[in-house]
């Protein structure tokens, strides 16, 4: 039997807060509430890079580190995060990986506005065909680490490129 | 992937652009899984799930594509990438590797559709197998990088790629001697070393010129349907009608310069190695597909 959870699940990154509803019961995977809870800054990715690699790297743990429910296997669970720019994340797990899926609030939203510290990310080859360049920026910790994505395009410095589409995590055991 | 046609307006203009320069594959044709056989069982494969579709989940659609990939990745050696429905690959796109988390993501509309029909289904498996090609290229640059004695952590970093893969890689480097090494460097020259910036000029100057050519498609058609609107009205003056004209005119100058220039630019995308080799294997593929469908009925 499992245990339903009675409160809205809220975590406090850096300088605000990231506020999720448990997704149980199913099917009903998004919340009917929200949280009030209205940041007064926008919540960087290294904040919660930084808070899913003190979690078990299943994605379980990782749900449940930001406020959400215990994932079966081969299952997947939605959380609504209130912490811009960010509103939702899938967490899902693929062969031993967890991939982690932000939805971001309507823009516009620049590189500056999604990380803390742009300068610390890499940008590499730009992927085939669509020319979109992802840059990463990977965390390791003992047992795991984890890399994330930000999808940018434009010209000019990386700072200011326009972030498009999701933004992606990744956490891998070691 | 996409097609030149993706781009809005452009379809009326240019059919000839498919199998454009770098159509004969290069140095990888007839490699992995650009060998015939393998091609074959896709098609097949690819045939056989267009007669099951109707009846599957989305998720369940999701699994068979995600075991031909399987199945291709475990036969040709190379750590099978996941297949994703992603809600944000952009208008048109039908497919994307991203390497970064080694996902191939597939359009959640070809996905979610109850039916696929033959041609739908040649479409997917070109998409599907273009992409799930350029996962295998990726991995061989990792082996090269593994054979020129970077760590698991030095790939990782300078291919963007999971730890996975780059653990993969260096347990199975790509020696000089290897039949595959060929095919390895030219992708590696065009991707990440000599040719890298021209590359990724090339690949930024097409959705910029892309963006223009169908801005100056829709200025014609605007032109155009005014032109005729006012053609089809009592009491329009020929001063007013000649006016009209000589807005589409100019605008259809604009628009055919845009299209030659897009056209400059799709023929260089196409010649890059890594693409020419991946759409020789995805048009193969598709082409496998319909011939597994075998000839219609009546």
């Amino acid at each position: 039997m499992t245990r339903r959870p009675r409160r809205l699940a809220t975590l406090c990154l850096a300088s605000a807060c990231v506020a999720c509803q448990d997704a149980w019961p199913a099917p009903e995977r998004f919340p009917k509430e929200t949280s009030m809870t209205a940041p007064a800054h926008p919540v960087a990715f290294e904040a919660i890079a930084q808070r899913l690699l003190q979690s078990p790297p299943t994605a379980s743990g990782l749900s449940q580190a930001l406020g959400g429910p215990v994932v079966a296997p081969g299952d997947d669970v939605t959380l609504k995060l209130d912490a811009a720019p960010f509103t939702a994340v899938n967490i899902s797990e693929f062969r031993g990986d967890v991939d982690l899926v932000f939805d971001l609030a309507p823009g516009p939203w620049v590189f500056r506005d999604v990380v803390a510290e742009p300068s610390t990310w890499s940008s590499g080859a730009r992927l085939p065909h669509s020319g979109v360049l992802e840059s990463t920026r990977t965390w390791t910790a003992p047992g795991r680490s984890i890399t994330c994505v930000v999808r940018l395009e434009g010209e000019g410095p990386l700072a200011t490129r326009a972030v498009t589409g999701q933004a992606r995590c990744q956490v891998t055991a070691s | 992937m996409s097609h030149v046609e993706d781009y809005p307006g452009v379809v009326q203009c240019c059919p000839a652009a498919h199998g454009g320069p770098g159509s004969t594959g290069g140095p990888c044709r007839g490699q992995g899984m650009s060998a015939q056989p393998a091609i074959d069982a896709f098609g097949n494969d690819m045939a056989t799930l267009q007669k099951d579709w109707g009846t599957l989940t989305p998720a369940a659609r999701t699994a068979r594509l995600q075991s031909l990939v399987d199945t291709q990745a475990t036969n040709n050696n190379f750590p099978a990438p996941r297949i994703t429905t992603p809600s944000d690959l952009g208008p048109g796109r039908n497919g994307e590797l991203r390497f970064s988390g080694w996902q191939v993501a597939i359009n959640p509309g070809l996905m979610n559709a109850s039916t696929l029909s033959r041609q739908q289904a040649e479409q997917l498996g070109d998409t599907l197998y273009h992409e799930t090609r350029h996962a295998e290229q990726w991995f061989l640059m990792a082996r090269r990088d593994a054979d020129a004695g970077l760590t698991a952590p030095q790939i990782q970093s300078q291919l963007s790629v999971p730890p996975r893969v780059a653990q993969a890689a260096v347990a199975n480097p790509i020696p000089a001697t290897d039949a595959r090494r060929g095919c390895a460097d030219a992708m590696y020259n065009s991707v990440y070393g000599t040719n890298a910036a021209a590359r990724n000029a090339t690949l930024g100057d097409l959705g910029t010129k892309g963006a223009s050519l169908a801005s100056a498609n829709q200025a014609l058609a605007q032109a155009t349907a005014a032109r005729d609107t006012l053609a089809a009205t009592p009491g329009t003056t020929a001063q007013a009608l000649a006016g009209a004209n000589n807005l589409v005119n100019s605008t259809y100058a604009t628009a055919t310069a845009q299209y030659n220039s897009f056209q400059t630019t799709y023929a260089a995308y196409r010649a890059l190695p890594e693409e020419a080799d991946a759409w020789d294997a995805g048009t193969r593929a598709a082409a496998a597909v319909k011939s597994a469908f075998g000839p219609r009925g009546p």
